[in-house]
């Protein structure tokens, strides 16, 4: 579903957004992300397939276009970090939807790997209360 | 014991182009068009009620967010209102609508509140307690009740704590449900089977009486002639892609729409029917909501507990209502701060967090819904106008307050500009911001108004039964028939004038 380029950007931002380390240890690779990004975007309607792929465009070449540095995927790992830095806490409101919305879908997929969920302690429990006093 | 969707068509069912006919049919299955089914069928009329999603079983929802939006949501969960801001606003599609994935809260709209629709929104037969015989009815029908104490779980509690230290009242929410245990999946559908929505509710009361529930039919238009109303015309669809299949005509002397308030203007300018007035599709209303979360010390597991067990109409009528909160994971961190080991930070900490949220009944901002330049779904506009915004701001101050008082050590308050998380000491950096509709992500859920009612043809769609002005036999039973906000979640009164369009078909009331 996502051309090779979409692939690369997903998978960049992924990593961006969740490196490996910290209080999860799993990275956006490790977790799947770029997996369930291309099942998310099967399923999705699409007119809602094309706005996420112009998300994913503009992610890419908003580098380029507001802070004159290179695309995206072409930048060092510590660059696309410091670009959605840039992004999140933009005064222009359109670059801080863009990072929301990237944001957003991203979490998604993170926090539907099992794992990652468990840390969350998103543990599926349908009654919790039972037994208790 | 049968299943509750025994007898229901779905796509699978649909062999060829359907063409039925009946006395009634009644164009979606949420909180209006589901008991407006029931109501109907319960008096004698042979009815036939049609759902563009498919029926959802408890074994069918998803503890993943993501799988779960993506199959009870209209347009994959990613429905935005644009305007002075991007708006998210979800609208569920399955048998059952919107009750499937709300939170099961019911609540009446005070008489106030009607008595402002009756004398401000040219509705003068709804004033306070015109609709208490309905109202009461459909509680009785599903169950309506406060959440129990057993089912609370500390992210409740510490919300109530928080109020009793302030002196702010706050009540367990009244919720239609029964035999709920807690789980907190109330937005992903209950597997438990508690939640009393349409679909468990009122479905198998439209089928034990003789009526016919179709899903997986999008009804497209409206047939008419001579100003009378004939049926409807549709097609079958697969299930989540949409995919058109059979052509579908119903034929009917009476036709109820109750498809929402975004889908039904766009069938009434589909059909010409319900457009004279020219208000159809303007006038969007919504309750615009903002959430913090509160960090504790203590362990929370928001995990556990209903939905939203308890809530405040204290400052009801400033215009504001306080809620607890609960959704998966991934849409709750919406509100964190910042990405990489910041988020990671804030994530792991979920168990001593507790999300709290102000919705405000919005009188300055308004909408509306269009046709698209292409596509079937409606282009939606919403300006939320800066006195609305400054309630929601102040309500934010309020749940800080709350929060802090119930002992949180810190909260995310989620505006652009304002640190996050803040100390007790930093609440007046949220209450001196400046903040405006493009410094948050205000969500909005409940959303009316599209075809309001009113006395008057030429400055409302239908009147207080309804009932479209310039077609005969056209009447609407979902929220776009609101003339204002009734101040709190729109499912119980949306419902309750279902009712009375159902008793006014029947030739009662």
């Amino acid at each position: 579903m996502l051309t090779s380029i979409e692939q690369r950007i997903v998978a960049a931002a992924s990593d961006a957004m969740f490196p490996r380390g910290g209080a999860i240890e799993q990275s956006g690779s490790d977790a799947g992300v770029l997996d369930y990004f291309e099942k998310m975007l099967a399923e999705m309607p699409p007119k809602n397939r094309a706005l996420v792929r112009l998300l994913l465009a503009f992610i890419q070449l908003s580098p380029l276009v507001f802070f004159f540095k290179a695309p995206f995927t072409w930048q060092r790992d510590d660059d696309r970090v410091a670009t959605l830095e840039a992004l999140s806490v933009s005064s222009i409101y359109f670059l801080r939807v863009t990072f929301q919305s990237l944001r957003a879908l991203l979490s998604i997929a993170y926090l539907a790997n099992d794992d990652v969920a468990r840390q969350v302690g998103a543990v599926p429990n349908l009654s919790p209360f039972e037994g208790r006093a | 014991m049968s299943h509750p969707h025994e007898g229901v068509l779905g796509f699978a069912d649909h062999k060829g182009p359907i063409r039925l006919s009946a006395d009634v049919i009644v164009v979606g299955s949420g909180p209006g068009g589901g008991v407006a089914a029931m109501e109907l069928a319960a008096r004698g009329h042979d009815v036939i009620l049609v759902e563009e999603g498919p029926a959802f079983s408890s074994s069918d929802f998803d503890f993943e967010a993501g799988a779960t939006m993506r199959k009870l949501f209209r347009e994959s969960c990613t429905r935005v209102m644009q305007g002075n801001g991007f708006f998210p606003t979800m609208q569920a599609i399955g048998l059952g609508g919107g009750s499937l994935v709300n939170s099961a809260i019911s609540i009446r709209a005070p008489g106030w509140v009607l008595d402002k629709w009756a004398n401000e929104h040219d509705t003068p037969r709804l004033g306070a307690g015109a609709l208490d015989e309905d109202y009461a009815a459909v509680e009785r029908a599903l169950g309506v009740a406060p959440t129990p104490e057993a089912v609370m779980g500390e992210r409740n509690l510490v919300f109530k704590r928080g109020c009793d230290a302030l002196g702010i009242s706050c009540e367990p929410t009244p919720r239609n449900v029964r035999g709920c245990k807690g789980s907190a999946e109330c937005f992903t559908g209950c597997r438990n089977g508690a939640k009393q929505s349409t679909d468990v509710a009122c479905v198998p009361a439209v089928i034990s009486r003789g009526g016919r529930v179709l899903t997986s039919v999008r009804v497209e238009g409206v047939k008419s002639e001579r100003g009378r109303v004939t049926g409807v015309v549709g097609h079958v669809v697969e299930p989540f892609t949409g995919k058109r299949g059979y052509s579908v005509e119903l034929d009917a002397p009476i036709v109820v729409l109750a498809a929402g308030c975004m889908a039904t203007p766009r069938l009434l300018e589909k059909s010409r029917l319900g457009v004279s007035s020219g208000h159809a599709g303007r006038h969007l209303l919504a309750h615009p909501g903002l959430a913090v979360c509160a960090l504790f010390d203590h362990v929370i597991n928001p995990f556990e507990g209903a939905t939203q067990g308890y809530h405040s109409l204290h400052f009801l009528e400033q215009g504001m209502k306080l809620e607890v909160l609960w959704g998966p994971p991934a849409v709750l961190s919406v509100r964190f701060p910042g990405f990489g080991n910041q988020l990671k930070s804030h994530l792991v900490a979920f168990d001593r967090m507790a999300p709290f949220d102000v919705i405000t009944n919005a009188p300055h901002s308004e909408g509306e819904v269009r046709g698209a330049p292409f596509g079937d779904e409606p282009m939606i506009t919403y300006h939320l106008d800066d006195r609305d915004m400054a309630t929601l701001q102040r309500g934010l101050v309020i749940l800080c307050e709350i929060a802090f008082a119930a002992g949180a050590r810190a909260v995310l308050p989620g505006v652009h500009g304002v640190p996050d998380p803040i100390g007790r000491d930093q609440l007046h950096l949220l209450r001196d911001a400046r903040v405006t509709a493009k410094d948050v992500i205000a969500g909005a859920n409940h959303v009316f108004g599209t075809t309001r009612m009113g006395q008057n043809p030429r400055t409302s769609v239908c009147d207080e039964w309804g009932r479209v002005h310039d077609s005969r036999g056209l009447y609407i039973a979902d929220t776009g028939t609101f003339p204002g906000s009734p101040s709190v979640n729109p499912m119980l009164t949306c419902m309750a004038l279902a009712r009375r369009t159902a008793r006014r078909i029947s030739g009662e009331g």
